[in-house]
């Protein structure tokens, strides 16, 4: 267009001379490079903040599906608790101590995520958590000893959910350790803890657990619930 | 290009030139300011999703945990005791009149996550005695008991429910659990083995209207800002339907007419108790005035009149179950 400009009312000898320095030729690219560059600035800046707002909210629903997920793990122990006459029998060590119905009787287990859980290490990191905020410097013998009681995906729930990510369900009790008979294999006070956790879509993870204790007529009784860091 | 032999432009096609230049560049500058606008609310929205996920996240965490007792002990159940949820702000400064109840704020407390419980080794001589706390298992190394200097402490009477609690900053951990000035004296002495201390979390969510914000309160002497540019945050109660099932909505009034449970200053509604379901309001505005037009999408009008890349408040109504407030008995 600016070329055209160039030739209206132009001399013969002009527009030689125009032709031979091409300066408006250039104007008009550099203006369009100009204008691209601007454009394609703003364009690339929206798709960052697009992406990084997609990111967010993957990582922000991931992270509330796993919380879900720990809370459910947590009740279907609760169930399978409830049905037991005497917690002791969870408390023993492996591989004497019962264990829920919620079991894939599986060691390690590679998640959606690729990332390989193995449930040894696992209750491992378990004993080291406890062991740091409630262990033998607090309780002295009666610090928990963590046994792992239910683990298995969120399908094997019945009902398994009918959508959302697949997640990867664990649970774990441990005795209290204010029950005072100076044994963690041995639940005296009808009184235990429950720890589950949830493995989510990349790398969520959320943990919830609670205190409970079995009351007169046999019904749990949940004394404290928590969402754990 | 040689001037003197003529070969300039004349001042007519300089003209002709900068007015095709200038006609050529309007459609240019019109996509370019739009895809600046556009860019700018765009980052205008995310930053009020942010914040709503922040609030929202928060939120439900702290009201979901309201009422959780010590994570190990001797089973001390909080929700059965007091009111762990109360539609007022509780605290030292500026607390709200006893058996108070408002739609805009809400406090709660918790044990932590890392809380434990003790027991009092001799009964208090005088509500204003410093805690003779006893060290047996369950104490951890650090401090006094697992106490240090500013924790935020409860000591709860455990007979019955309303039996009497004081929420205090400890002072001193000299020998004995020390709750100075500036925490008012208790309400009460404490004796063994009915009263258990123990660490706690205490918060005050109110909407500081003037200021448009989310704030938080401490329970003690701290007020922070949590959220920016909040037009309205409104706070609901339920309890289960009786008979059930379903939720019947408990009104504010309802919260604040008694039958009054606890000891002063620490006195509740007994209705508290039946709170099942909190359910929570917040509405946001864009931080921006020019993303912001005129209409119902905004309750403070922006300066923007073009009704493009405009970024509408933002309203979330969200439920939260206690968990610690729903249990078998």
């Amino acid at each position: 267009m600016i070329c055209d400009v160039e030739a209206v009312g132009s001399s013969p000898t002009q527009r030689i001379d125009a032709r031979r320095s091409g300066g408006e030729r250039g104007a008009a690219v550099v203006i369009a490079l100009l204008l691209t560059i601007v454009l394609a600035l703003l364009g690339a800046g929206l798709l960052t903040l697009a992406n990084t707002e997609s990111l967010i909210a993957a990582s922000y629903r991931h992270g509330q599906e796993a919380a879900y997920g720990a809370e459910a793990a947590l009740e279907r122990a609760l169930t399978d608790l409830s049905a037991m006459a005497d917690w002791t029998g969870v408390l023993a060590a492996p591989p004497a101590n019962l264990m829920s119905t919620f079991d894939d009787r599986l060691a390690s287990v590679r998640l959606l995520d690729g990332r390989v859980i193995s449930l040894g290490a696992l209750t491992a990191e378990r004993q080291r958590d406890s062991d740091a905020l409630a262990g033998p410097a607090v309780y002295g013998a009666d610090s928990p000893r963590w046994r792992l009681f239910a683990h298995a995906p969120i399908q094997d729930l019945d009902p398994a959910p009918a959508s959302g990510t697949p997640l990867y369900l664990i649970v774990w009790v441990g005795d209290d350790g204010a029950d005072g008979d100076g044994d963690p294999a041995v639940d005296a006070n009808g009184r235990i803890q429950v720890h589950a956790e949830a493995f989510g879509a990349a790398g969520a993870r959320r943990a919830a657990a609670a205190l409970i204790e079995r009351s007169e007529n046999g019904v749990i009784r949940m004394i404290s619930w928590r969402r754990v860091p | 290009m040689r001037m003197d032999q003529g070969s300039g432009f004349t001042l007519v096609e300089v003209l002709i030139a900068l007015t095709l230049l200038a006609i050529a560049s309007v459609p240019i500058l019109w996509i370019s300011a739009g895809a600046h606008r556009l860019a700018r609310s765009q980052a205008e929205a995310s930053d009020l999703q942010q914040r709503a996920r922040v609030a929202v996240e928060k939120l439900q965490r702290d009201l979901a945990m309201a009422g959780a007792g010590p994570p190990d002990g001797v089973g001390v159940r909080l929700s059965a005791l007091l009111a762990p949820i109360v539609p007022a702000r509780v605290g030292l400064r500026l607390s709200d009149p006893q058996l108070s109840a408002f739609p805009d704020r809400l406090s709660l407390l918790y044990v932590p996550s890392d809380g434990w419980d003790c027991a009092l080794s001799v009964p208090m001589a005088s509500p204003s005695a410093a805690l003779s706390i006893e060290r047996t298992t369950g104490c951890s190394g650090v401090g006094l008991c697992g106490f240090v200097e500013d924790s935020r402490a409860l000591v709860i009477d455990t007979r019955a429910a309303g039996a009497g609690h004081d929420l205090f900053t400890v002072t001193g951990i000299a020998g004995a659990l020390e709750h100075g000035a500036p925490n008012p004296a208790f309400s009460q002495t404490y004796s063994p083995p009915s009263a258990r201390v123990m660490p706690v979390v205490q918060r005050t969510y109110y909407f500081d209207r003037a200021g448009r914000r989310l704030m938080l309160y401490d329970g003690y002497q701290s007020d922070m800002p949590m959220l920016d540019n909040v037009l309205d945050v409104r706070f609901a109660y339920f309890a289960d339907a009786v008979p059930g099932p379903g939720l019947r909505p408990l009104t504010i009034a309802e919260l604040s007419d008694g039958p009054a449970m606890g000891l002063p200053p620490n006195v509740f509604d007994a209705d508290l108790r039946s709170v099942t379901l909190v359910r929570v309001t917040l509405r946001l505005q864009a931080a921006a005035d020019d993303v912001r037009g005129s209409g119902s999408w905004f309750v403070r009008p922006g300066r923007s009149t073009s009704g493009f890349s405009l970024v509408p408040d933002f309203e979330v109504t969200f439920d939260v179950t206690p968990r610690n407030l729903r249990m078998s008995p």
